[in-house]
């Protein structure tokens, strides 16, 4: 409406012609003239004019009324708004021809054309945001709050995760009345709240109440896909997801777009499909802040009976150089040592490494906490529990019986995991019994195997060198790997193919691939191992090893290897045929390796690093001995865990436990309590807790009847059993999520940046919003005034010229003087 | 000249065209004609006709100006008063005037010099020379006539110096209005073929017409030995051209046309225009020996002339 003021230069325009004095004119032969020459010059100075200043009313107007660009608009405002713009000069300019009818329907046609075009994109856009934005005022919000670490980041005195609880009541209490919303919180795992859209607005803000920061990285696609799942519950046709969050870009999945894809097929899944309202918190441009983003041991089998090397990441998410005061590390209640870190630059990463040796089997807590005064406190701490294990317990069966322990096929394996009690520190530190290796190697002959009944006391059986076994001892091996155990089977001169060929899992071998020949190295052939292919896990530290790139090996077997099989190559010799093997068969794995481990193979026995070798093919195969305390985000947890003897037959007590579960209490951070459920699995206990988990500490306190079982887990002080929800605490790497990524995912589904909540409000009561425009129009309101004050003066002083000398009228003075002259 | 005497309150109405103090001004003027003249003041000029009667007349007071030859030294001496000796034949001068009455000359300029209580248009202003030049000439005992015209000649007063052609003349000014187109040329053609014997031609005009054709028209009365004065009449509103709002111009010759235009946008180039037109007909009245008098409305008529005839006796 207010573009009829661009009427107005007009009208001034007109009635400045319809109001013009009208004066009796002699002298018009020369004003035609005048104008004839004229005319042209004339029409062009009007013309500009008229469109300067009709274009500066527009431009004002617009400006008043402040436009925008509605966010997410598919019309193309910057050649649109310009057409709306010269349409109305046209318009202008079509007064100033009002003597060239024919050049006025020309340009009278073209204004047309554009006003149409601009209305027509102006028409559609309104009609697209109709669609979009509904007149429904009834509508399901599924509002996601961003629980991330960087939320917890104090901006201006608040942290961003407390405002994003402001803006959520914001929102509801000014959506239209009718509307329900449902409450996500976004973490490493979503945590729904409420699963269907609630209408009560008490019930809301109780439960906003209730929500604190889950911590870690919000992985937005799953919060996304348990917002959708709430909106199903809910029953009106409009529906919105509202993600209020700092807009972190980690977290969004942007390299995983196809993800992204999969979501925008559920949203098209709804009769109308949900949009999705980014509403952006502000971030401080400068940040400081420092985490500890890493905390891992060297070892996956931890004892006590050797040092562990504990590594200590730490790194600067911000955009300030930071200097901790210093790092500290606990294990359990002891502090170990400080470190003085010195100064990290924005994006640099510090590593801290300490030995340490536990003084007792069971769980620990290990702590890194960076003593600095930085805006995010959340991730300057990262806990860890882990089990220490008291023994593994390793069977090495011996495929030979030879007299002498080195020409037996696994007298150097034995020795390799236990050396000998000297290497041992005499005095062992005080309040501690002399420790026992943690690795307990027991050797025995091949031809004693059938007689064992069980091998579940084993962590590891090793079959070094073996001909065959009977085919019951075979089965039980089988049923042992399957239940969890791990068998390693070396492969010398003495192993029958037929044999472990025949041992079949499936359509496969039960070991991960087939022997075929026995091959030797030719004359003046030097066979080694090839370092590059050791991409086994637990070859990795060895692939720089001088003494590995030195080894000659002797004879080998050649294994068949099967496209389909389940095996994986995990190192390979010098001539490219396989070395080691490994599969998973059941929760156990089965290890092979192409050559024995003895005098026969070579000189790797000779070599330095043949004990590093063997422990670390060990510690990879037993690590399911430590119960995994540190556990990942997850919508359900479950904590198999380890006995310290055998699981009881149904004794007074516990009787009824081993079928219907017993509960326990859990205690996580910020003292909340809930309830978990200990029960039996396969040949150990379980622990299941039917809900997400946030990053953090919890204990377990473990029911009496259980203490006893569940010692090698438990704190050796506090009789609890602790676990830890891992955090990422990469995700407090403060990265925004930019424009770009905005239009990679908007191709899916309908999505929206708001920066304000006004704008967010905007959208849940049905109107649009955007990127508002009267700055640049103001500006260019600015620009065109001076212009058309140039223009004006221009021509001005253009029409001055030739002003300044006045006609000569007169009768001339000369003669008046001559003639005076004369007469005297 | 009775007329003047009579109380103002029985004056004719032609008499507005002869104002009280303009001809107390006019009566001590002379129009001196130049170049080859008939009937002049003996011996003042050179007459082709030789040796006709010198009567005397009458006496006038003496003005600066006048030969001292046609001094009265007798009555000098007796009195010890100056006096000039005029005669009845002097009065050969056979002038006539030619006011342009076309619509043009209707434009009345706010700036115009007040005459009566309101500016003068340029008819008006050409109604008051012409008036004034007549009774000055009368005065004279010269024949005075008088050719009103537009785009065609109106009316024809042939030059007379009986004592009712002052009265008849201003009459006949008095009742012109101003009205139809300008075609100068072609009356000036015919006017100069109707005049019989040279004599004196004002030409009383804003001269709106093509310089080329004008120009030719002049020299025809030149050609027909006619001694010719123009006195061009132009208000200072074509001049200077000071309007400053947009304007309808509405054409005072053809009713229906009309220029709505802004003056600012065009006065450079219209003065420019005017200029040009001002140099060329200067400069071809001078080649032809035309007497070009421009006259502004602005300068009050009597004061105009007058100026003109001190700047022509004194030549």
């Amino acid at each position: 409406m207010g573009l009829l003021a661009v009427a107005v230069p007009v009208i001034v325009h007109l009635l400045n012609k319809r109001t013009a004095k009208v004066v009796e004119w002699g002298a018009m032969r020369f004003l035609l003239d005048t104008l004839m020459r004229r005319r042209r010059r004339i029409l062009l100075e009007e013309m500009l004019l008229l469109a300067c200043r009709c274009l500066l009313v527009a431009l004002l107007v617009l400006a008043l009324a402040r436009p925008f660009i509605p966010e997410g608009s598919r019309v193309p405002w910057p050649i649109v708004l310009p057409l709306v713009l010269l349409a109305i000069t046209l318009f202008a300019v079509n007064f100033a021809l009002w003597r060239y009818p024919k050049w006025r329907r020309r340009v009278v046609a073209l204004a047309l054309l554009a006003a149409l075009l601009g209305a027509g994109a102006i028409l559609a856009e309104r009609w697209l945001n109709l669609r979009r934005f509904g007149a429904d005022p009834a509508r399901d919000v599924a509002l996601i709050i961003d629980g991330s670490t960087s939320m917890t980041m104090d901006v201006a005195g608040r942290t961003n995760f407390d405002r994003a609880l402001e803006e959520a009541r914001r929102l509801i209490e000014h959506a239209p009345r009718g509307t329900a919303f449902s409450l996500v919180l976004g973490g490493p795992t979503p945590i729904v709240a409420t699963p269907a859209p609630v209408s009560d607005r008490a019930q809301l803000y109780r439960h906003l109440d209730g929500l604190r920061p889950a911590l870690g990285t919000m992985q937005t696609l799953d919060a996304v896909g348990a917002a959708l799942m709430t909106l199903a519950e809910g029953h009106r046709s409009a529906r919105q997801i509202v993600v209020i969050s700092d807009g972190q870009r980690h977290g969004w999945g942007m390299d995983r777009l196809e993800d992204w894809r999969l979501a925008g097929a559920a949203f098209q899944r709804f009769p109308s499909p949900p949009q999705l309202l980014l509403r952006r918190l502000e971030l401080p441009t400068s940040i400081r802040n420092v985490a500890v983003v890493d905390l891992s041991l060297s070892r996956a089998v931890v004892g006590v009976d050797r040092d562990v090397r504990i590594h200590v990441a730490v790194h600067n998410t911000g955009t300030e150089s930071v200097t901790p005061q210093a790092l500290h590390l606990r294990v359990g209640d002891e502090r170990l040592s400080d470190f003085s870190l010195g100064q990290i630059d924005p994006g640099a990463e510090r590593r801290v490494s300490f030995l340490h040796r536990f003084h007792a089997p069971g769980a620990h807590v290990i702590e890194a906490a960076l003593e600095v005064d930085d805006e995010m406190a959340a991730d300057n701490t990262m806990r860890r529990a882990m089990q220490v294990v008291e023994r593994v317990p390793v069977l090495v069966v011996d495929g030979s019986s030879a007299r002498r322990f080195a020409q037996r096929a696994g007298g150097y394996v034995t020795a390799a995991l236990a050396p000998e009690q000297r290497q041992v520190p005499a005095e062992p530190p005080a309040g501690m019994d002399r420790p026992e290796h943690l690795l307990a190697p027991e050797w025995i002959e091949a031809s004693a195997l059938p007689a064992r009944d069980s091998f579940d006391a084993y962590a590891l059986v090793v079959l070094a060198d073996v001909r065959s076994l009977p085919s019951s001892t075979r089965d039980r091996l089988a049923d042992y790997v399957r239940a969890g155990g791990s068998l390693m089977a070396l492969h010398g001169t003495r192993s029958d193919s037929e044999f472990y060929n025949s041992w079949q899992a499936g359509a496969e071998t039960f070991l991960p691939f087939p022997l075929q020949t026995l091959e030797a190295p030719g004359e003046g052939e030097s066979l080694g191992f090839d370092l590059a292919t050791f991409e086994h896990t637990a070859l990795q530290g060895l692939r720089d090893d001088t003494d590995m790139a030195r080894t000659v090996l002797g004879p080998y077997w050649r294994f068949g290897e099967a496209e389909t099989s389940a095996g994986r190559v995990g190192a390979r010799l010098s001539n490219g045929l396989p070395w080691l093997g490994e599969v998973r068969r059941g929760r156990g794995r089965a290890l092979q390796i192409a050559t024995a481990l003895d005098g026969s193979a070579g000189n790797l026995v000779a070599q330095r690093s043949f004990v590093p070798l063997v422990h670390a093919l060990t510690y990879h195969l037993t690590r399911s001995v430590a119960a995994p305390l540190d556990l990942d985000p997850a919508r359900t947890h479950t904590l198999r865990l380890p006995l310290a003897e055998a699981k009881p037959e149904d004794e007074e007590g516990v009787a009824g436990f081993w079928t219907a579960g017993l509960p326990a209490e859990v205690q996580g951070p910020d003292d909340a309590r809930f309830a978990a459920e200990f029960f039996s699995a396969g040949d150990g206990l379980a622990l299941r807790i039917e809900r997400r988990l946030s990053p953090g500490l919890y204990e377990v306190s473990v029911p009496e009847a259980l203490s006893a079982l569940l010692t090698p887990v438990m704190h050796p002080e506090r009789h609890t059993l602790p676990f830890t929800i891992r955090a990422d605490q990469r995700a407090s790497l403060l990265q925004p999520l930019t424009g770009r990524d905005i239009d990679r995912i908007r191709p899916y589904l309908d999505f929206m940046v708001a920066d304000n909540s006004e704008d967010a409000v905007r959208v849940l009561t049905g109107q649009a919003f955007g990127r508002e425009l009267w700055r640049i129009l103001a500006v260019a309101a600015v620009l065109l005034v001076v212009a058309e004050t140039a223009l004006t003066r221009w021509i001005a002083i253009q029409r001055r010229v030739g002003e300044k000398d006045p006609v000569e009228f007169d009768a001339k003075p000369s003669l008046a003087s001559m003639g005076s002259g004369q007469r005297q | 000249m009775e007329t003047r005497k009579a109380s103002p309150m029985d004056l004719p109405r032609y008499m507005r065209l002869l104002p009280g103090q303009t001809t107390a001004t006019l009566a001590r003027l002379e129009l001196v004609a130049r170049g080859m003249m008939e009937g002049f003041i003996a011996g003042r000029h050179r007459s082709p006709h030789k040796g006709f009667s010198v009567e005397f007349a009458e006496h006038r007071q003496y003005t600066p100006g006048d030969d001292l030859r046609h001094l009265d030294w007798r009555l000098l001496g007796r009195k010890d008063r100056l006096y000039i000796r005029q005669y009845v034949e002097e009065t050969n001068l056979r002038c006539t005037v030619l006011v342009d009455a076309s619509g043009s000359m209707g434009y009345r300029g706010e700036r115009a010099a007040a005459v009566n209580g309101r500016p003068a248009s340029k008819f008006e202003y050409a109604q008051y020379l012409a008036a004034s030049l007549t009774y000055l000439l009368a005065g004279q005992q010269d024949a005075v006539g008088l050719v009103t015209f537009d785009t065609r000649q109106r009316m024809y007063i042939p030059p007379r110096s009986r004592a009712s052609q002052v009265r008849h003349i201003l009459e006949e000014l008095d009742r012109t209005e101003p009205g139809g187109e300008t075609s100068l040329a072609d009356v000036f053609h015919d006017i100069a073929e109707r005049i019989p014997r040279r004599g004196l031609v004002v030409i009383v005009s804003d001269l709106f017409d093509d310089p080329d054709a004008l120009m030719k028209a002049l020299h025809h009365f030149r050609y027909r030995r006619h001694e010719t004065i123009v006195l061009h009449v132009m208000a200072e509103e074509e001049l200077h051209f000071p309007f400053e709002d947009f304007t309808h111009f509405h054409d005072l010759e053809i009713d229906e046309q009309e220029l709505a235009a802004d003056p600012k946008s065009i006065r450079a180039a219209y003065l420019d225009r005017v200029r040009s037109f001002l140099r060329t007909v200067e400069t071809g009245c001078g080649k032809m020996e035309v007497d070009y008098v421009p006259m502004s409305t602005r300068t009050p008529f009597d004061r105009a002339l007058s100026d003109f005839m001190a700047s022509r006796s004194g030549r």
